[in-house]
């Protein structure tokens, strides 16, 4: 999901004052008291009795991601789950799309690293993109599980792998081929079988299906 | 100039008589099975018969002579293979006789074409759903790029196989719209994958269910899952391509509901939202004709044969 700035300020709750932080097509995200609330909002397109259970299971499926990864590599720590939001840790930093041009070779290779340790474990994000990603001293936070699952399987990683190689190449141009060929090396020396992966990412590159779908 | 496009890819046989400004003739004839899905063959045989019947009938409304053509569009790809021959056949057969350049398009593109032009939307996201096809579609980079498609069946295809194991007659689409009227709602699976969706296992669903649950609520729960998984995914599109505007087209597009929904989700975010007049959101002559004359502006030349199989996004869209 692509979040877009958003330029309203300020929306009065009844409790909060909550600042929209960032809009995408299923949720919004604010910042309360120094902390991210990502509502999953309702769809009146829906009916009740498929949006309802819908959003609970997209919402406690998304924590219980967010809470697996947090295990492995930097993600913001939840404080609260309900069935319609997730209440996390802001963390105060530029996304790595706004900052690619000046990010140190450290941080690419940690970029590899974070997705290495994701797929060791079988977890496939499902989103890789570097508006997902962000980085502070040099740490890169992996952020947005919406779309995350776990799957036991080449194809899924090499998939997720693909996912983020096509927004480098398509977004920063001028960067792809130095950071995807840390990114890559990075990626298979953290992960026992990511040589494996990146073989099966030559044929997943090679369906056309694939190849122009994202861009 | 006047451009006749031929449209062949399933169990229409559609001519379409264009000029840069006007629609001077859409006329059809579809191939009905007696029972079960298309069959290729018979459809082709149908196809053949009344081919050249079709294309006079479009000519004299138009108030044309044949010699007026400038130019001849068929519809080249995706389709059914033995479909797709009858109306190359016949296309390169005027082109030959009235000795005018012909042009073969993609019928997908197509349907997202003639949609902009009579709608005047400029931009649109299109949520394009048929009986072979589910696709959501964007222009980005010089190309229509496939955000969101489905895994396996198209939309249409999967209604009308749910209503010949529940024994609704042919259409069923229009039958399974009116008995959701009456319906409640039970659980089906919500099948959306990332962008994607899938429909196979829905259906599966609710061949388990026929037996056990009232008609009425099956047709009801399958719009109401099945639609708002369509407008999931062309909503997800709509933010990611940062558009304001959705243009549904196809022949799922008739549906009521499916309207209703994709209007809600546009009102919530903004954007616009738009259908053409029926006899453009099925298939029909008029949008090959239309794209045809379009490609041929801009100095395209394609291969005079067909590809049952090729993909949106392999159209270099060099007339936008």
């Amino acid at each position: 999901m692509a979040l877009k700035k958003s330029n309203k300020p300020l929306e009065k709750s009844t409790d909060y004052t909550l600042e929209l932080i960032a809009q995408g097509a299923e949720s919004k995200l604010y910042l309360v008291d120094g902390k991210i609330i990502k509502h999953r909002l309702k769809k009146s397109y829906r009916i009740k009795e498929i949006d309802e259970p819908l959003r609970k299971h997209r919402t406690k499926s998304e924590a219980s991601m967010l809470r697996r990864a947090s295990n492995l590599i930097n993600v913001p720590k939840i404080i609260s789950v309900t069935d319609d939001k997730i209440t996390m840790e802001y963390i105060d930093a530029p996304v790595l799309r706004d900052i690619m041009s000046i990010v140190s070779s450290e941080v690419l290779s940690k970029v590899g690293k974070t997705v290495a340790k994701l797929h060791e474990n079988n977890l496939i994000h499902g989103d890789l993109t570097t508006s997902n990603m962000l980085v502070k001293d040099n740490r890169v936070f992996l952020i947005d599980f919406g779309l995350a699952e776990v799957k036991d399987s080449f194809e899924a990683k090499a998939v997720d792998l693909h996912l983020l190689k096509q927004a480098i190449e398509s977004k920063h141009y001028n960067e792809y081929t130095h950071a995807w060929s840390l990114i890559k090396a990075s990626y298979e020396k953290n992960y026992s079988k990511g040589a494996l992966v990146i073989d099966r990412l030559k044929l997943v590159e090679t369906r056309g299906r694939y190849k122009s779908k994202s861009l | 100039m006047i451009c006749i496009g031929i449209e062949s890819t399933a169990h229409t046989f559609g001519v379409g008589i264009v000029t840069e400004d006007k629609i001077l003739a859409n006329v059809k004839e579809s191939y009905r099975p007696t029972t079960g899905g298309i069959h290729p063959r018979e459809a082709s045989d149908f196809l053949a018969g009344i081919a050249s019947k079709v294309i006079d009938e479009a000519v004299t409304k138009a108030g044309i002579k044949y010699d007026d053509i400038d130019l001849v569009a068929f519809s080249r790809s995706p389709g059914i293979g033995h479909c797709l021959r009858v109306g190359s056949v016949a296309a390169r057969t005027l082109s030959l006789e009235l000795n005018k350049p012909l042009i073969g398009v993609n019928h997908c593109i197509a349907h997202v074409e003639i949609g902009r032009r009579m709608t005047g939307m400029n931009d649109p996201v299109v949520l394009y759903t048929s009986g072979a096809n589910t696709q959501v579609i964007a222009y980005q980079g010089g190309k229509y790029r496939v955000f969101a498609e489905t895994l396996d069946m198209g939309v249409g295809n999967f209604i009308d196989s749910f209503a010949r194991l529940a024994n609704i007659p042919f259409p069923g689409g229009p039958k399974i719209e009116q008995m959701a009227l009456k319906g409640k709602y039970v659980q089906l699976p919500y099948v959306v994958k990332g962008m994607d969706i899938s429909l196979t296992g829905i259906l599966t669903n609710l061949k388990s269910k026929l037996s056990v649950n009232k008609i009425d609520d099956l047709c009801y729960s399958l719009q109401e899952t099945v639609f708002a998984m369509l407008v999931e995914v062309s909503e997800r599109a709509l933010a990611h391509c940062q558009k304001k505007e959705l243009l549904l087209a196809g022949g799922v597009a008739a549906n009521k509901r499916l309207r209703e929904m994709c209007k809600i989700m546009c009102d919530e975010r903004d954007a616009k939202f738009d259908v053409p007049a029926m006899e453009y959101c099925v298939d029909n002559g008029a949008m090959i004709a239309d794209l045809g004359l379009k490609m041929h502006k801009a100095g395209i030349k394609t291969p005079i044969t067909i590809d049952q199989s090729q993909r949106t996004d392999e159209v270099s869209v060099l007339w936008r």
